[in-house]
This record gives structure tokens, C-alpha cells and sequence, in this order.
């Protein structure tokens, strides 16, 4: 141990045409801090965010999904025009009462159509997120760059969101028709879409926490499934169990979990709708059962769309949580 | 027994300030009952490439994960480039490249577009990015390759691929775990070339193996570790100068392949072979010498999951890495 400076023996090197200072960033990585840069990482320049969006749209089954996402689309909404035209021609010759009746229907369809497919496709393509980078041995270089857990979370629910747009984009169309035939205004069109938007928020941010928490995709989507299988349809259960417990206003508070409950009476607003037509869509059907309620200090989907919010939040931090390093194990 | 690999060296540069970028001592790491690591001490000097060599299981990975801020220790101080990896592992981070020893890689990137997004993600700004990743791409000798997509590269050009990510930052400090498993041979000498030229432009190495010729010829310096401790340290001439003279290798294999168990006996009919005993799936084989096409053969052959126990008592370090880790992990080594 005494004479550790012993020659190795020489060993012949190829000259490699390269020199320090090729290798040196040319500008330091401490940034002074400038308005607006953070905002401008999470938007637009999240490294994260814009490497998912082009792996995703060279993956060979996103056109596919696409594809399957729009005759589904379609198929529902030939059916409900047909419906429509059915009700439109035997009512007051395509007078206004029923046209108006005949596009919030084909509408509500459609929305449903929608609403149910976002539900569908979600957390199918995020819950494999993170555990897909743990899978495929990706993730360690990634968490030994300079992003922050926060950074990676949010760059893998924005790509999610992201491909929510383009599906609701591409729905978009197919909404119009029901715009043309009548009845509906643009401001109940946009909402319509921004209240699925804002579901497919929540349900990406769900499916990136089990993302982080599990090390298997397939666990992570088992868990991402049963929690929008939960939202949707145990909370529905929970409440009739406090209704004959004889708790209405309990059971229309865990209603307020749900996101179908959130968008149709995000949709339909109160006091902003056609009063007394009668149409039994699904939408207005909940809406309507929320209408004149006086059980929570704001509206129904105001109240909806704050616990959502809040449950976002809440699998947003343990999501971050769960990338912080260094870590008690290796995940 | 001391652990400090290299800084007596110093000396003879004739400053005696030794200037450590790593420095650990009593580092442990337990998983429940299991013990990773348990009571290391290490330093590493500046500019030196030092091997961690040891049997699969005697904490190497740990140790590097521990240094990479990926693991936070049990116990034990650690320092990297004087900074606390748990304390400030961004500060780390700055400084150190990591390549794990498996390499995933993004099959849907081009190798450009793969060093774009890490270079984005390390904080490289925009207008430097192409210009460091031509560097790069020739510096790995991937220049050709800057338009394929990542998944279609061989497992040697990965390898590079990744050292580019790790240097993308120009760190100070390279961790790479077992970055010549599963390399041809060929890949092998690209990469210890690559490493000294690397070590030429002053970065500080750390390499892991559990195959000893490769860090024998890459490494100035060799830590081997056995039961997640140091148990022998200093520089290769000298752990293979302390060996006695006398050439015998002496390997047991555990869960031999059919593969491998067709090749032992074809060399025991040939006496390639000194010695060849043991069970259909456990042999004890006796090399004639060290470094014969045989022995490399199976280092190959074994380089993925081996359960091996060296015994050399040549001038090569196997005969120290031999003692210490039989000394230390009884009933592991059956020679």
C-alpha cells in the first residue's frame, strides 16, 4: 500500500480528434432567474413533455387508436341522427321547439360518446407512464439529469392532456353537427368540451401517481381502471347506500366526486338552459336532478370541480413524491 | 485494513495535498436484514480511473447508486467533489455522470434526438445542444450513427451512447456500472481507449466489474470489494505484486448453462483443462493459465449471471481478488 505510484505500463492510446473544450456547455447551467421562465418550462419547454409528444406520435398504434376512437364517435352519432330525424319529421314539421330538442339530444349523445371514451382511453395511455421508463431501464437516467421530480410529473401529464386535446379536436366535427341542427349555444359546445378536458386533467393525473407508485404498468392500469370505475360508478353506489341511510344531502356530496356529475352540470348549467322541454339525455337528466339545490355554498359543478381539483393536487404530490432521490430503495 | 486506493500517489507529484473527489467512510446500506454495503471506506483521487471489482452482490452498484444520488445510505459519511449527495443531490448531480448498468434507451429517438432531450433535461441551453453533440457523437465514435434510431444500435454502440449522455454535462466525475458487460471484445478495447482519453481530459473514473481482466487493463487503481466492504485496495501493480508468484486459476461455476457445461467437457477431453470436477450444473475448473482463450470464453459466457470464485496466484490480481473473497464470503467460493 506504501507506493502507490507505480507506473501502469503504457498503453498504446488512438488519438481521438477531440479536445476539452468541445466537451464544455458553452453557457453555465446556473440561469439567472428570468420572468416567466418557469412558466415557459412548464408549458412549453418541458423536456419531458415534447419527448413523450413525438414518441407518441411515432408509436404505430396511435393512428390505430385514433381511428377506433372516431368510428365509435361516428357510429354514435349516426345513431343519434337518425334518432333526431326520426323525432324531427313526425313532431311540428322541423319547427324550432323540436329541432332545439332534436340537436341538445344528438348533443348529449355525442358528449356522452366523448365523455365515455376520454374515461376509456386515459388511463390506458398514461398509467403506463412511468412505470413503462422503470420497465424499459430509462428512468435512472432520467432522474440523474437536473429535472426535478416535479418537472418529470408534470411533463407526463401534459403529454397526456395533450393527446386528450387531439381527441377531442378531432371530435370536434362531429359535435358541430349537432350545433347545426339547433338548440344548443356555443358556450354550452365549449363547455362541453372543456369539462371533458378538464376530466381527462384529473384521470392523467390519477393514472401518473399509480404510475409513480407502482413498479408494473400493468398494476399501475389495473389501479388507474378501478379508480375511474370508482369515481364513476362506486360513488353513484356509495350514494344510494346513504340514501336509504337517509342522508340526502351526504349522498349528493359523494355525487359530487363524480366526473360525469362534474361535466353534465358543467354543461347544463342552471339558469342557462331551455326550461321545460323535457328531454331525458343523459346529462341533463343529472343536471337537472342538481338544479335549485341549495345543499352546497356554490354551484353543483363548481363544488365538483373543486374536489376534483383537489384530489389532482393531492395524487400530484404523492406522484412527486414518490421520483424524489435519493431514495430509501431502488424503484 | 486501509481502503485509500490512490492518494499516496499524489506524492509524486510532489504535493502532499491529497485531493479526493470521492471520499467515503463507514458507508452501509441495509435492506431490512440484508446488507448491501455494509461499513465501506473509500477514497478516489482526482484524475485516476479506479476499478470496483467483486463478485455480483458485494455492494458495488449500491455503493455507485449511493454516489449518483439515486440511494440514500443507512449510514456512513459520504462526500462527492466535497458535496452531500442526500444534503445536495442536485449540487451532485452538476458534476457527476451516471451510467447504469443496464442501459435503457428511448426506441423511438434518434440517437441525436436522445442526446437533444437529455442535454435538455441536464440544462444545456438550445444553441449549445448541436454543437456539444457532434463533439460527443465523435468523441464515442458515433458520428455515422446520428440519424438511427436508438433501438437499432448494437449493444457496444448503446453503451457509447449512453457514456455520451453521462458526459453531456462535462462532469467532473464519471460513475459507469459494468460498462463492459456483455461488449465484444473489440467493443471492450474501444471502450478502455475511450476511458483513457477521457482520463486524458481529466475526468475522475469509477468502473464496476465482476470480470477481472477487464478493469486489469483499464483501471490505474483497484478497489476490490467482497460483503459489501473494501477489502483490498491500491494500485494494479501493486495488489498484483502482492500476490505470490505461481500461475493457477481456479474457477467454480454454479448453474452452468448447458452451454457451458458442453464447452467444459469438450476442454477437459482436449486437457485444455488442469482440472474439472463437480456436478452436472456445479464445476470446479482448474485453468492452465490465466488469460487463455478458454478462460476468456467463459468469462464471457458467465459475464451476464455468474456465481464465481477466482483463485490465481500469478502476477494478476485474480489471486488477491480470490483471498479477499473467500476470506469474506465464506461458502461461496468452492475451491
Amino acid at each position: 500500500m506504501s507506493e502507490l505510484s507505480v507506473p501502469l505500463a503504457p498503453v498504446p492510446v488512438t488519438p481521438v480528434p477531440v479536445s476539452n473544450a468541445r466537451l464544455e456547455p458553452s453557457a453555465p447551467l446556473h440561469q439567472p432567474r428570468v420572468p416567466g421562465r418557469r412558466i415557459r418550462r412548464v408549458f412549453g419547454l418541458n423536456p419531458v413533455f415534447a419527448r413523450e409528444l413525438r414518441e407518441r406520435v411515432r408509436r404505430p398504434g396511435t393512428p390505430i387508436l385514433l381511428t377506433i376512437y372516431l368510428v365509435l364517435l361516428l357510429v354514435v352519432a349516426s345513431f343519434a341522427y337518425r334518432s333526431v330525424r326520426g323525432n324531427v319529421a313526425n313532431g311540428f314539421d322541423g319547427g324550432f321547439l323540436n329541432r332545439s330538442v332534436a340537436g341538445r339530444q344528438m348533443f348529449e349523445w355525442v358528449l356522452f360518446a366523448l365523455f365515455a371514451l376520454v374515461c376509456f382511453f386515459v388511463p390506458g395511455y398514461t398509467a403506463g407512464t412511468i412505470t413503462g421508463e422503470r420497465e424499459r431501464q430509462t428512468m435512472v437516467p432520467l432522474q440523474v439529469t437536473l429535472l426535478r421530480p416535479r418537472q418529470i410529473v408534470v411533463g407526463k401529464i401534459l403529454a397526456s392532456v395533450a393527446y386528450t386535446v387531439l381527441l377531442v379536436v378531432a371530435a370536434f366535427p362531429i359535435l358541430c353537427l349537432a350545433y347545426a341542427i339547433g338548440g344548443l349555444t356555443v358556450g354550452q359546445l365549449v363547455r362541453g368540451l372543456f369539462g371533458v378536458l378538464f376530466v381527462a386533467l384529473v384521470l392523467a393525473t390519477l393514472a401518473v401517481m399509480w404510475s409513480a407508485v407502482f413498479r408494473r404498468s400493468a398494476t399501475a392500469i389495473v389501479m388507474s381502471y378501478a379508480t375511474v370505475l370508482v369515481l364513476l360508478l362506486g360513488t353513484p353506489l356509495l350514494a344510494a347506500i346513504f340514501g336509504t341511510l337517509g342522508g340526502s344531502s351526504g349522498s349528493k356530496a359523494v355525487l359530487l366526486l363524480n366526473p360525469f356529475v362534474f361535466v353534465a352540470d358543467f354543461v347544463v348549467m342552471p339558469g342557462n338552459d331551455f326550461p321545460g322541454f323535457g328531454f331525458d339525455g343523459a346529462f341533463s337528466a343529472t343536471a337537472t336532478s342538481y338544479r335549485n339545490s341549495t345543499d352546497f355554498f356554490a354551484s353543483p359543478w363548481i363544488v365538483s370541480g373543486l374536489l376534483l381539483t383537489l384530489l389532482s393536487v393531492l395524487a400530484f404530490l404523492l406522484a412527486k413524491r414518490r421520483l424524489r432521490l435519493p431514495a430509501e430503495r431502488e424503484r | 485494513m486501509s481502503t485509500d486506493t490512490s492518494d499516496k500517489r499524489d506524492s509524486s507529484s510532489g504535493s502532499s495535498t491529497v485531493d479526493h473527489v470521492v471520499n467515503i467512510r463507514g458507508l452501509s446500506k441495509f435492506y431490512g436484514a440484508v446488507r448491501a454495503v455494509d461499513g465501506l471506506d473509500l477514497d478516489v483521487s482526482r484524475g485516476s480511473i479506479l476499478g470496483l471489482i467483486g463478485p455480483n452482490g458485494a455492494g458495488k452498484t449500491t455503493t455507485m447508486a449511493v454516489m449518483a444520488t439515486l440511494l440514500k445510505p443507512t449510514s456512513g459519511h459520504v462526500r462527492v467533489l466535497g458535496i452531500d449527495p442526500v444534503e445536495d443531490p442536485i449540487g451532485v448531480r452538476r458534476q457527476v455522470g451516471y451510467m447504469p448498468d443496464v442501459v435503457g434507451v428511448y426506441d423511438r429517438l434518434q440517437v441525436d434526438e436522445y442526446l437533444t432531450f437529455f442535454a435538455h433535461a441536464t440544462g444545456i441551453q438550445k444553441k449549445d445542444r448541436p454543437s456539444l453533440i457532434s463533439g460527443l457523437l465523435e468523441l464515442v465514435d458515433l458520428s455515422d450513427k446520428r440519424d438511427s434510431m436508438v433501438d437499432s444500435l448494437s449493444r457496444g454502440m448503446k453503451q457509447r451512447l449512453s457514456l455520451a449522455r453521462a458526459l453531456l454535462h462535462d462532469p467532473e466525475l464519471l460513475i459507469l456500472d459494468e460498462p463492459a458487460s456483455g461488449l465484444d471484445p473489440r467493443a471492450r478495447v474501444d471502450l478502455r481507449l475511450l476511458l483513457q482519453e477521457l482520463q486524458s481530459m481529466g475526468k475522475t473514473i469509477i468502473v464496476s466489474s465482476h470480470i477481472l481482466s477487464e478493469l486489469q487493463e483499464m483501471c490505474s487503481t483497484i478497489a476490490i470489494v467482497a460483503q459489501g466492504r473494501v477489502v483490498a485496495s491500491g494500485s494494479v501493480a501493486e495488489i498484483a505484486r502482492s500476490s505470490s508468484p505461481g500461475r493457477r486459476v481456479q474457477i467454480t461455476y454454479a448453474d452452468l448453462s448447458q452451454e457451458m457445461v458442453d464447452v467444459a467437457d469438450l476442454a477437459a477431453q482436449e486437457e485444455l483443462l488442469r482440472r474439472l470436477v463437480g456436478t452436472e450444473k456445479k464445476r470446479v475448473i482448474e485453468f492452465k493459465e490465466i488469460g487463455n482463450d478458454l478462460e476468456n470464453l467463459f468469462m464471457q459466457l458467465t459475464a451476464e449471471s455468474p456465481d464465481i470464485g477466482d483463485e490465481d496466484n500469478g502476477d494478476s490480481i485474480d489471486g488477491e481478488f480470490e483471498r479477499s473473497t473467500v476470506d469474506n464470503q465464506e461458502g461461496s467460493v468452492d475451491v
